[in-house]
């Protein structure tokens, strides 16, 4: 296992947002984590980035428990993610964007270098063309795969994707999910937090749900969508 | 694509050649003073520039690098002048003994400062504006009411002596501010071009992401904090000799901050020759104002002045004139050229009517300066389509 999360807690005041979660990432696999609005999952997210701290529990990431250590030490053990607004440095351009987080992530790489690594990403995620760009004259897309870029720039070897298809056209979702795809071709385990089931059903090897800070349900995408539970989570129970 | 069309970054070897050969030349104004017998108030014109540039970009390290807007240059500054007052000017030590320690003890006010301040995450930018405003208040307090400090009855420099191989008081200041001053310079360029002053600009921009993509925020803040107050601190211990008889309130008061900030915003704080632009600009004019008896008007017009500069030219006077340079030599040197013919006045007004000159350039309007120039738009137009058709 890359990851596992053994009995993770977050409140918020008297929100309970994570009451225990257990999960497990298995290296080299794409695993969706889904469940309706604030059941947790871009807690989970930022509890695993180092956001926020946890209140209890622990979570071993290759051998090491990365709870409560600061985000950029969890960046330096192997752990990117991205935003589910994008986020990108407003004074840089797109390919100074991606040189910076070269240069820190997981290893330490030198200025000189980080210009061609960017690029390298940057035509990866098809950006290469707007490198010189200001980040306030790229489209929405565009600044998700700058996300990308720059998450993939630290040299992860676990990607936490926050949403990366909200907001975006069919067609445009179509390219996001390939682009992911071939991500994941380059052997890194992938987190991928998503509103769109048809998608995540889609991309992932193991689906993990969410709901009221506990997870319900964790299996195969099939399995998983026919599970009683996650019925009820989604649609509100049997009322119907 | 503004990027793209500035000069490529120099390599550093060109820029310490530079650095180098500015070092020597400026080394060598002294000799030619004394050779050409030049009034000594061009000597004093230059170092007190230096000691401007030095504040406005140690002050730009912290600041325009991290974001963290900081009141705190008088801060650093009084702890050096203080320093070697108490050891140079109340305890006879040797001067050059006591510069060092101005540094150090100013960088180890800033380190304590920023353990509380950085260490507290829930302080936010504003917060830490206050804070340092509030250090040099503090330290304004502690010397009044120590005596070993000053006590109230103000610190005399003037029997401090002077090392014999730096020459007379003039010059000698000269020198001292002139290594400070290029040192201060040299690590502001150096940091702008390594992963430290990367990642302070990360930081300034989004400190939350920065420290989610592996920057170690706590470690960069603190060491662009500590090298902005141990150059200030440095060279408030030289400034403590020009000064003569130190007090309290000529210390720490809010001049040394506003003026930094002054300087630093006029010239461009994202770019390390901003400060540098900023300061002779604005302590030219402070200064021929003031030789010239409009102290009060003078405030006014470098107030009006930023006013205008900050609206017109967002990115800081620096960046512009860069953009822009070829007209920019060539309206300086124009103005320089006419007023020598022409005029009979000192060397400082002709300097400081052609900077003006060159500044109303800069503020021309980019689009209307770049719909002037539409000489190729056609071929520019088909180089900026290319990439998405081929793309496509």
């Amino acid at each position: 296992m890359l990851l596992q999360c053994h009995d993770v807690t977050k409140a918020f005041g008297g929100i309970q947002a994570l009451a225990g979660i257990q999960l497990d990432v298995e290296e080299g696999r794409i695993l969706g984590l889904v469940g309706p609005n604030g059941s947790g999952k871009s807690t989970l997210i930022n509890v695993l980035s180092g956001f926020y701290a946890a209140d209890g529990g622990r979570v071993d990431f290759a051998g090491t428990d990365i709870l409560g250590l600061e985000s950029h030490e969890i960046a330096a053990h192997g752990i990117a993610r991205t935003y589910q607004i994008p986020r990108p440095f407003g004074s840089m351009t797109a390919r100074e964007n991606v040189a910076v987080s070269y240069m820190f992530g997981q290893h330490k790489h030198s200025l000189a270098s980080a210009r061609r690594a960017a690029d390298e990403w940057l035509d990866f995620t098809g950006l290469g063309h707007v490198a010189d760009h200001e980040v306030d004259q790229l489209n929405l897309q565009q600044l998700k795969f700058l996300e990308l870029a720059r998450a993939l720039a630290t040299e992860p070897s676990l990607l936490l994707l926050d949403e990366v298809l909200a907001g975006l056209n069919p067609s445009e979702i179509e390219s996001s999910v390939d682009m992911i795809r071939r991500i994941h071709q380059r052997g890194i385990t992938i987190v991928i937090v998503e509103h769109v089931l048809r998608v995540v059903m889609s991309l992932s090897e193991r689906i993990v749900v969410l709901d009221q800070g506990k997870v319900i349900a964790a299996g195969d995408p099939q399995t998983v969508m026919n599970d009683e539970a996650v019925m009820t989570a989604y649609l509100g129970g049997k009322r119907v | 694509m503004t990027t793209s069309a500035s000069p490529p970054a120099p390599s550093r070897r060109r820029a310490l050649a530079g650095f180098g050969v500015v070092f020597v030349v400026l080394l060598s104004v002294p000799h030619l003073a004394e050779r050409f017998d030049f009034p000594g108030f061009y000597l004093t014109f230059l170092f007190t520039a230096f000691f401007w540039i030095t504040q406005a970009s140690s002050w730009n390290i912290l600041t325009g690098y991290s974001g963290y807007f900081s009141f705190g240059q008088g801060a650093w500054f009084g702890v050096g002048v203080y320093t070697t007052a108490v050891l140079a000017g109340k305890n006879g030590w040797a001067l050059l003994a006591a510069l060092p320690l101005a540094g150090l003890a100013a960088l180890v006010v800033g380190l304590l400062l920023g353990l509380v301040v950085f260490r507290l995450r829930s302080l936010g930018g504003e917060i830490f504006a206050l804070t340092t405003l509030a250090v040099a208040f503090v330290l304004a307090s502690i010397a009044r009411i120590f005596p070993v400090i000053d006590g109230g009855r103000g610190a005399f420099m003037t029997s401090v002596p002077i090392p014999e191989f730096l020459g007379e008081f003039r010059p000698a200041m000269y020198r001292m501010t002139l290594v400070i001053m290029l040192a201060t310079v040299l690590t502001a360029y150096l940091i702008f071009e390594s992963r430290l002053g990367w990642g302070l600009f990360s930081i300034r921009d989004d400190e939350q992401v920065a420290r989610g993509l592996g920057v170690p925020v706590f470690r960069y803040k603190m060491t662009a904090l500590a090298t902005n107050a141990f150059f200030g601190g440095l060279m408030g211990g030289v400034w403590a000799l020009q000064i003569g008889f130190v007090t309290v309130e000529d210390v720490f008061n809010i001049r040394v901050p506003l003026f930094v900030i002054l300087m630093s915003v006029l010239g461009g704080t994202r770019h390390w020759m901003g400060p540098v632009v900023g300061a002779v600009i604005i302590f030219t004019i402070s200064d021929r104002f003031n030789s010239a008896g409009f102290e009060d008007f003078n405030q006014v017009f470098i107030g009006g002045l930023l006013i205008v500069l900050v609206l017109a030219v967002r990115e800081g006077v620096y960046l512009r004139l860069r953009e822009r340079w070829i007209a920019s030599l060539a309206v300086f040197v124009g103005t320089f050229g006419v007023l020598m013919v022409v005029n009979e006045s000192s060397m400082v007004w002709k300097f400081l009517w052609a900077a003006l000159a060159t500044l109303a350039m800069a503020l021309i309007p980019t689009s209307i300066w770049t719909a002037r120039r539409q000489k190729a738009p056609v071929t520019a137009e088909i180089a900026e389509a290319e990439p998405d058709s081929v793309d496509a």
